[in-house]
């Protein structure tokens, strides 16, 4: 029959149906452009992570020649075979004494901020907080050097100040977000049977928190490890060994690395190199533990 | 929009702070560029060049100043952008 000829053999109009078709000119252009965003975007993405591996490859080829037994054995002013163990035993003592200092701080600010602090004030010290990190850590140097350093002169004290003034709020900000994870149901659990608010916060919350709160003062501690600018006017640097004496100089690997990088003698720069790697190593490998732990804790 | 206008801001304000990377690039001579490979100086490195060996009050207060400089200007971003954008708090802590 002649209407059996015109019924069409599959509905016509439906947009699913002329996805079917080849697609025309106008159609082809827009799918190519489709195609074209996510190829810049992962292009983007690649060259951004260049950088790291540019750095990684750069400071392995350049120090890895010189690190070696004398670098770690001996502090700089080792007239016959010199080091920069001054610098490694420098560091160990001047982040964790920061650590001490910003970190207690910023803890108990911290968890002033997430328990007892109303919403204002929250929010206040949040904001300055915020505002404290984005201030560039040269100014905590200059801070500390106009201050403590005007007084007294320079220090391995002083450092420890400056880099405390830029591991503060790192720790601060942490501490508030790992214990603003904490369900309020935890708490209240805890002041109904009796126990008081301090001993709730102390014994409860920050035992809930511990993970978090270890993660934060790992954070800290990278960051405070990593630092140069603070410690140039403050700790200032040493070639001697220094052990302990916290009223004189003293030198750390960042800012060995900076010194010894800016020498006119190809030694001391593979030397700054190779304390590169040392530095590296330390920052990278805490930082990659804190990532690797978030990911099973849930907790940034 | 408001986010990516204010990781900008971020990114400006972290590259003007910076001192160490800078002061080993740039060549720390006081002089405005002619052109982009020519060597000068940013706050952050005069700063860090120069305050070590200070030795007269004026030249310690010319430095401070500029600290304050830089200070007002980062303070003045982060504060920008913490206030239209709350979300990106943290971005400088990670």
């Amino acid at each position: 029959m002649a209407t059996d000829a015109t019924l069409p053999t599959r509905p016509s109009g439906a947009g699913g149906a002329r996805l079917l078709e080849p697609p025309n000119g106008q159609e082809r252009g827009r799918l190519r452009r489709d195609r074209l965003i996510p190829i810049v975007t992962v292009l983007a993405t690649v060259v951004t992570i260049a950088p790291l591996i540019a750095i990684i490859a750069f400071v392995l080829v350049k120090g890895l020649p010189s690190l070696n037994g004398q670098l770690v054995a001996n502090a700089a002013g080792n007239p016959s075979a010199p080091g920069a163990l001054n610098a490694i035993v420098g560091s160990l003592q001047m982040v964790p004494m920061a650590l001490l200092l910003g970190g207690g701080l910023g803890l108990l600010a911290g968890i002033y901020l997430s328990e007892f602090a109303g919403s204002r004030t929250r929010q206040l010290f949040g904001f300055l907080v915020d505002v404290l990190l984005g201030v560039p850590s040269i100014i905590a140097g200059l801070l500390v050097y106009s201050t403590l350093v005007a007084a007294n002169g320079s220090s391995a004290f002083a450092g420890a100040v400056a880099l405390s003034v830029v591991m503060f709020p790192v720790m601060m900000r942490a501490t508030e977000e790992v214990l603003r994870l904490v369900p309020t149901s935890i708490r209240e659990a805890s002041l109904a049977l009796g126990i008081s608010g301090w001993r709730t916060v102390l014994s409860i919350v920050l035992r809930a928190a511990r993970a978090g709160l270890l993660t934060g003062t790992m954070l800290a501690f990278a960051r405070g490890f990593g630092e140069t600018a603070p410690l140039l006017f403050t700790a200032k640097g040493s070639d001697a060994l220094n052990i302990g004496d916290l009223s004189s100089t003293m030198s750390a690997l960042p800012l060995f690395v900076y010194q010894y990088s800016r020498l006119p003698d190809r030694f001391f720069v593979a030397q700054a190199w190779s304390a590169a790697i040392i530095l590296l190593a330390i920052v990278l490998a805490i930082n990659v533990a804190v990532r690797a732990r978030s990911i099973n804790t849930r907790v940034e | 929009m408001v986010g990516i206008l204010g990781g900008v801001m971020l990114a400006f304000g972290r590259a003007l702070g910076e001192t160490i990377a800078v002061t080993m690039v740039i060549g720390n001579i006081d002089q405005v560029p002619g052109s982009v490979y020519e060597p000068g100086q940013t706050i952050a490195s005069k700063i860090a060049t120069n305050l070590g060996d200070v030795t007269e009050r004026l030249e310690l207060a010319s430095l401070i100043g500029l600290g304050v400089v830089l200070l007002a200007v980062t303070v003045l971003l982060s504060a920008l952008v913490r206030l239209t954008a709350r979300r990106f708090a943290t971005v400088h802590a990670y």
